[in-house]
């Protein structure tokens, strides 16, 4: 198992989507940089939690659903287009394992934006009058903990991108998805059934932004479906699909 | 007498209704050079996929060192080295990164496998040149350096030369003969180039819509290769009949090339001769001649089986 993390490790050497990880970090982070940039002044201090919450919600709601869609579609779908798969499959590691694998890796993937974006807004932050004075180490925790929960959140969504690369062999209709999850996601926002739809669900539990219908227990239990059902989907059809390709 | 190294028993695959590969057997013996010949389409990518598992058949068993392929039996497979119809490599890495990723794919904790394969394959200059800059020929080669990079005991290659110019063809039908010879690799090599086969081979197996034509040693084979006579005559039609009635000749055929072929055994030539001159027939060649393997195809693959 070591050696299939590692090998699924090594594929990202040089990809380009390091360039798309890294625009997906530093892009939101940027734009919350320069909103913060206009309105200073030397007499207000920085307001830390705005600060780090703003970029949050521009990740929860457009960034993340998008790209990390598409980085997993990448993820699971390039060994169909670089046409790798009967390598990877004809190796002496099962399917499910070679699966597995991928999903351990989508996690330090997601992980690496989610990090990157937060240190960019802490590093960022200090460009501000009277940030020192205002960072505390109850902010900074808290609002770690809030990235980490959209990431715990996000990570639950993989499997669904994973098993659309997955049946079409493609990662453009896991791209697809993304945007598609984007824009439902803004509608469904608006409505009672948020916590019902997993893309407006992660928005929810991670920003707040509709506090009157924000059921952790029903928004966690949209996510554990979201989650589990297509990773059960995907271990059936995966293990069991011919391949034809590659 | 020793286990075969590949053994296929009524491979089938059905796609609704439709049976690309039907009732295939196959077997490979230690140090077995296989020519898996079929045209495009026939089924022998279909067949090479469900020998590695990346296909499940309809119905039907293979066994590769003894071992069922299947769920749960990859592990056979660390003895199998295979390019399957194109290899794929991941563009963003290096030639020596493909093959490292593969190394550790396969468990090999021996990283001087890659310099061997990759010297082997004559791609070590190469090695840090990433593998989307390569030619066809040259990813055909990574591929094989890839193949036999775990010291696999079984070698499958799917067209390994598609795509190649003549040079590029030579280039790796050496380069499969060198590694029979020094590493007693048994070789399976798909293909649907005739001469291709005939000079790499020492087992074949002809496969046809689906369908296992025959299957025999190439020394077997080229001893079917029917004689003939053939005769070059200014009226086909009428020197047909007179071989079938006046000398009982039952195989008698009108070539596209321009000649009478006479398939039979016991041709008497003096004979056929003396009756066409007799009867007024201009008889301008008769000589002695030998089918060609691709002749022999030809015939199969029209007959649909084997024949005498």
């Amino acid at each position: 198992m070591v050696d299939l993390i590692a090998c699924e490790w090594m594929k990202w050497k040089r990809s380009r989507m390091l360039w798309l990880m890294l625009l997906g970090a530093v892009l939101p982070a940027l734009l919350v940089f320069l909103v913060e940039l206009n309105g200073a002044s030397d007499s207000k201090s920085l307001d830390w939690v705005n600060y780090f919450e703003t970029n949050l919600q521009i990740m929860a709601m457009l960034m993340c659903p998008a790209l990390f869609s598409l980085l997993i579609g990448y993820l699971f779908a390039r060994e169909f287009q670089e046409r790798t798969v009967n390598n990877m499959l004809t190796g002496p590691h099962s399917r499910l394992r070679v699966l597995t694998a991928k999903f351990i890796i989508a996690f330090p993937v997601l992980l690496a934006v989610m990090l990157l974006t937060f240190l960019l807004m802490l590093g960022t932050g200090f460009f501000f009058h009277g940030a020192g004075d205002t960072l505390t180490m109850s902010i900074l925790g808290k609002e770690a903990g809030k990235y980490a929960l959209l990431l715990m959140l996000q990570y639950a969504l993989t499997p669904i991108s994973a098993a659309v690369a997955l049946l079409w062999r493609s990662y453009i209709p896991a791209m697809g998805l993304g945007i598609f999850a984007v824009i439902s996601e803004l509608t469904i926002m608006q409505s009672k059934y948020i916590m019902y739809y997993p893309w407006s669900a992660t928005l929810n539990l991670a920003t707040n932004m509709s506090p009157g219908h924000n059921s952790a227990s029903i928004g966690y239990s949209t996510m554990a479906l979201a989650f589990v059902v297509p990773l059960v989907f995907i271990a059936f059809y995966f293990r069991r699909a011919d391949v034809h390709s590659g | 007498m020793a286990q075969p190294v590949l053994q296929v028993q009524g491979l089938c695959k059905h796609y609704k209704g439709v049976k690309a590969v039907d009732g295939v057997d196959m077997q490979l013996n230690q140090g077995d050079i296989y020519g898996f010949l079929g045209q495009n389409g026939a089924g022998k990518t279909t067949t090479i996929r469900m020998m590695m598992g990346l296909i499940r058949p309809s119905s039907g068993t293979v066994k590769l060192f003894g071992e069922s392929v299947g769920e749960g039996s990859n592990a056979v497979l660390r003895k199998v080295g295979s390019v399957i119809e194109y290899p794929g490599f991941y563009p963003n890495l290096t030639a020596i990164e493909n093959l490292n990723l593969h190394r550790r794919l396969m468990c090999i904790q021996d990283k001087n496998a890659m310099e061997e394969a990759l010297h082997t394959t004559g791609l070590w200059d190469a090695r840090n040149r990433k593998a989307s800059n390569f030619s066809l020929g040259m990813k055909q080669r990574l591929g094989i350096a890839r193949a036999i990079l775990h010291g696999p005991e079984l070698l499958i290659l799917d067209e390994p030369t598609n795509g190649l110019d003549p040079m590029g063809i030579k280039e790796i039908r050496l380069l499969i003969q060198d590694l029979a010879q020094k590493r007693k690799i048994t070789i399976l090599v798909s293909s649907h180039i005739l001469s291709e086969v005939e000079q790499l081979a020492t087992k074949v197996g002809i496969i046809h819509r689906g369908v296992m034509l025959e299957e025999s040693t190439m020394t077997a084979l080229k001893h079917k290769n029917r004689q003939y006579i053939g005769l070059q005559v200014d009226d086909f039609s009428k020197s047909q009949d007179l071989l079938r009635d006046e000398l009982g000749i039952r195989d008698v055929r009108m070539e596209d090339d321009g000649w009478l072929r006479v398939y039979d055994d016991g041709q008497q030539p003096g004979e056929m001769n003396r009756l066409l001159v007799r009867e007024g027939i201009e008889v301008s060649s008769l000589v002695a001649m030998k089918d060609s393997l691709e002749d022999y195809f030809v015939r199969l693959v029209e007959g649909g089986g084997a024949r005498g």
